[in-house]
């Protein structure tokens, strides 16, 4: 079946990287964290949310874990995503991709030095 | 009340990601009801819905030639045109022996509407978004398949992990594990494909498949109920070309090794493919009233 590129990586998928750099997260955790970094700009659907989890699990980038990062939310139904070494490169590099682009933007004036 | 709603929207999805998430998804919905406002709730999920549905079964769409790892684009391009070809001929052809095509008009109406009926086949076509690189790296006790350039951890498989080899000619190899998710597809165009071919054949038995076996996929839900529809509501004169060209597709699926596992119901498909012979039915009966 065919499977979605993550190369580069689509802003759904980095932001669920990102949300999962400082832990370990159930889904409604993840989707949480990223409204609320973003100012609610980002909202994902549920849909969105664990498509692009099947995605990188498949990838390796995330792996599931039994552990319960949160024991307030614990729960055994719930199941808890955790980062993977090879997620936190490709995350590095994606962040890497855009710094250069905003460094770009800033030297061709398209962004002022304020914005970033 | 409204997480059974939520239930039944989650039936859209396809089943493969639905029996993985939906426990989950629906555990999210409820801790967003416990805090937010139904109405941004469920704005918020049918809008997702809109988008995430059609991907999700373009995603997870039944592939038997093209599984878990994606084609290249010149076997998904043959693929795609030799069954669009086979599809359209053998609908023509049919509407046009059966003499029931009395204008020309109605020999596309059959082909267009055997193609809902088919239309599986024509996912083959989708796999060409997917292209990748292979590289398939052939050791003495392992063979290990990447796509360069996509990031993708490498697939490694062992002396002990193979227990079969399929081949399909002129389109690659799947190699069969005891863990159906493990198993691995390899499009004949990789350049190492012979070795590879060579080294698994020591491992595991071969099996040979011609190119034109396995091509037809059963209907599903929608594709059947626009047969139903169609049959029951086209003038009697095409819809019984129509439900005739489907009957040949079918008796011609029989005639293929696929079509003897369905029809000992031994194959998952077996169901699916007594029902594509509704619309048959239902053109069978009109005619007898």
């Amino acid at each position: 079946m065919p499977r979605r590129s993550l190369d580069p990586l689509p802003a759904a998928a980095f932001h669920i990287l990102l949300a999962l750099a400082d832990g370990d997260k159930h889904g409604y955790a993840i989707m949480r964290e990223v409204a609320e970094v973003t100012d609610n700009k980002v909202r994902l659907g549920p849909g969105t949310l664990y498509g692009s989890i099947q995605t990188l699990l498949d990838a390796g980038y995330v792996e599931e874990t039994d552990e319960r990062a949160d024991p307030e939310v614990g729960d055994a139904r719930r199941r808890y995503y955790r980062l993977s070494s090879v997620g936190r490169t490709a995350l590095k590099a994606e962040a890497q991709r855009m710094a250069d682009l905003v460094r770009l933007a800033k030297s061709r004036k398209v962004l002022k030095a304020a914005h970033v | 009340m409204s997480e059974r709603l939520y239930s039944l929207l989650l039936r859209l999805y396809p089943r493969a990601f639905r029996e993985r998430y939906s426990a989950e998804m629906r555990q999210v919905f409820r801790d967003r009801l416990r805090h937010e406002a139904p109405l941004r709730v469920w704005t918020d999920v049918l809008g997702d819905a809109l988008v995430s549905i059609p991907r999700q079964h373009f995603i997870s769409g039944p592939h038997p030639y093209f599984p878990p790892l994606a084609a290249p684009l010149h076997a998904a391009v043959q693929a795609m045109l030799i069954r669009a070809f086979v599809a359209s001929t053998i609908c023509a052809i049919s509407a046009a022996a059966m003499s029931v095509a009395r204008s020309f008009w109605s020999v596309p109406v059959f082909v267009i509407a055997s193609g809902v009926l088919l239309r599986t086949l024509w996912k083959a076509g989708c796999m060409s978004r997917a292209i990748r690189t292979y590289v398939a790296e052939v050791g003495d006790d392992s063979v290990t398949v990447s796509c360069a350039g996509l990031g993708m951890a490498p697939v490694t498989l062992r002396r002990a992990d193979v227990t079969a080899v399929h081949v399909f000619v002129k389109t690659g190899l799947r190699v069969q594990t005891a863990d159906p998710s493990r198993d691995l597809w390899v499009p004949e165009n990789v350049p190492s494909y012979a070795d590879l071919k060579a080294r698994l054949s020591e491992w595991a038995p071969v099996t040979v498949t011609p190119w034109w076996q396995g091509m037809w996929q059963p209907p599903d839900g929608v594709g059947l109920a626009v047969s139903c529809a169609l049959a029951l509501l086209l003038p009697m004169s095409f819809a019984s070309g129509y439900a005739a060209g489907s009957v040949l597709v079918l008796v011609w699926v029989i005639a293929q090794g696929d079509g003897k596992r369905l029809l000992t119901w031994t194959d998952p498909r077996s169901r699916r493919f007594a029902l594509s012979l509704l619309p048959a039915a239902i053109v069978l009966v009109r005619w007898m009233l």
